[in-house]
């Protein structure tokens, strides 16, 4: 079964992935911060029962205590954007649910008691709020969710209340970037309800032009017009991107130099850091889009930008690696999957 | 741009809030604005005193307690987060201005979950048949508006007696 990065998808010359969130609370049990060890376990063991009876077919579900993981798997979820790094920093008593394909991870005990998640590539809101919105209706009618008809549905946290809905895309915006156009985009979009964050791994600054944008507002509005608020901002971002791109295309040397060296560094680099890497990533994507490099599929794109980050690369190694050594190991994953990539495209 | 509140990291967020009318904007990087938004929006600091949250106005409130769940305002305005669902009940007066302002509106219009869609129904039905009731009276028309009364009499104890069994229902 293929991951979610490697669904096809709408849009992917710029947009690198979709994802929806709810949060929702038990309405029969104290908040988050309230609960003790034990209700939250036994939160887990109802959040279980409940999925029991849903069926996505082959892509099944897995339930993961984290506190059996130890913190390099937790930290590799973490850069897969499957959990937020607070749920992987403080593990008491957290069940993560996983499915086969990655596209579907609900947090139990995050800071709500659950944070329904799916994911998908490039831009796709509707087919994400499908899924999420039938596990909701699963979850719902076995544990029963808070719920207010003034308010809507009651969170930890007042800055989601009402639809409890987050919904997300990550833009790869390296044009807009070089153009430094990115601050006066943040102006406008904040006036529109939105933000625009650089968070490539949360808390940490922007690395390879990646920019996560999401709806701010959850009361007073539906989940369709925020999603389709959020879709209209981004065909506009998408069409400012393109003719930036076009800008830079116009001093062409100094643009295929820039591009066919970041391919020079991702196909042939035996020690690579991680920041290069994304730097590269950045610039091949860009490449590729533009049509001046070969054409690498999105979806080995996706998941060279996923799979890199220092835990991931330790926990496919099955130990901890010394920074040389990760970066080492980075460089000849890099190159073997594009090796692969190649391979099978010819 | 640098970000308006450590001056260090560049600014990646706008935040602009309508208040009165007037509109606000300030801007932040990405780790002021998660902290901002996520953990301080009540507190005397920052995006909470941008937001017109002033703790002073709140310090004659934090001796009470929710009955749900035993946390304090106090608390809610330090961690950013309530202990339960009832908290939104118990503090609703200190809290309303607040949501409204990180909202821009007070009530909800999104999904209603399956268990509450009946609810909802009947109490828009009631309040029909109260608008129908108070016409009736208005025009002295006395038989129909006693029968309304019983109408919904009867409607809003069955919308207690389903209130009660969902709540038994959950527990």
């Amino acid at each position: 079964m293929n991951t979610w990065y490697q669904q096809p998808a709408r849009q992917q010359d710029i947009v690198l992935s979709t994802r929806i969130r709810l949060a929702r609370n038990v309405q029969s049990l104290p908040f988050g911060s309230r609960l003790s060890r034990r209700q939250r376990e036994q939160l887990d063991t109802q959040v279980q029962q409940a999925l029991e009876t849903i069926h996505l077919g082959d892509n099944t579900l897995s339930f993961l205590r984290l506190d059996d993981m130890d913190p390099v798997e937790r930290q590799a979820l973490v850069e897969q954007h499957e959990i937020s790094p607070d749920f992987a920093k403080n593990p008491d008593g957290r069940l993560l649910v996983l499915s086969k394909d990655g596209s579907i991870s609900i947090m139990v005990n995050e800071e709500d008691h659950l944070r329904i998640q799916v994911l998908h590539s490039g831009l796709a809101l509707a087919e994400a709020y499908e899924v999420c919105n039938r596990l909701d209706d699963v979850l719902d009618s076995q544990l029963g969710f808070a719920f207010d008809r003034k308010l809507g549905y009651l969170t930890a946290c007042p800055t989601n209340l009402g639809t409890g809905l987050r919904a997300s895309v990550m833009l790869h915006l390296p044009g807009l970037c070089q153009q430094k156009l990115i601050s006066r985009l943040a102006d406008t979009i904040g006036k529109l309800g939105l933000t625009i964050r650089g968070t490539y791994g949360e808390g940490s600054g922007v690395v390879g032009a990646v920019y996560q944008l999401s709806n701010q507002i959850t009361l007073g509005i539906t989940e369709k017009d925020a999603m389709e608020n959020l879709e209209n901002v981004t065909a506009q971002i998408i069409q400012s991107e393109q003719q930036a791109r076009k800008a830079l295309a116009q001093n062409q040397t100094a643009l295929e130099d820039k591009l066919w060296r970041s391919y020079g560094v991702l196909t042939n680099a035996r020690l690579l850091s991680s920041e290069e890497c994304q730097q590269s990533l950045s610039w091949v994507r860009m490449g590729v889009a533009m049509k001046q490099l070969p054409p690498i599929p999105y979806s080995t794109l996706n998941q060279l930008l996923l799979t890199t980050g220092s835990a991931s690369v330790c926990r496919d190694q099955g130990q901890l690696l010394r920074p040389e050594d990760r970066d080492r190991v980075r460089a000849g994953y890099v190159r073997k999957v594009l090796q692969e990539s190649e391979a099978s495209a010819g | 741009m640098k970000c308006e509140l450590c001056g260090k990291r560049e600014a990646t967020s706008v935040f602009t809030q309508t208040v009165n009318g007037s509109s606000k904007t300030v801007h932040l990087c990405s780790q002021c604005a998660q902290e901002q938004m996520m953990n301080s929006w009540l507190s005397d600091f920052g995006l909470g005193s941008f937001m017109g949250l002033s703790q002073g106005a709140y310090l004659s409130h934090t001796a009470k307690t929710c009955p749900g769940c035993g946390t304090t305002l106090e608390e809610i305005q330090r961690t950013g987060l309530v202990g339960c669902a009832k908290c939104y009940e118990t503090f609703a007066p200190q809290l309303s201005g607040t949501i409204e302002r990180i909202h821009g509106a007070s009530a909800h219009v999104g999904k209603i979950p399956a268990t509450s869609r009946s609810a909802v129904q009947l109490e828009g039905r009631i309040s029909e048949l109260k608008t129908r009731m108070a016409k009736a009276v208005a025009d002295q028309n006395f038989e129909q508006a006693a029968a309304l009364r019983d109408q919904i009499r009867d409607l809003e104890q069955q919308n207690q007696q389903d209130q009660q069994n969902g709540k038994e229902k959950a527990e």
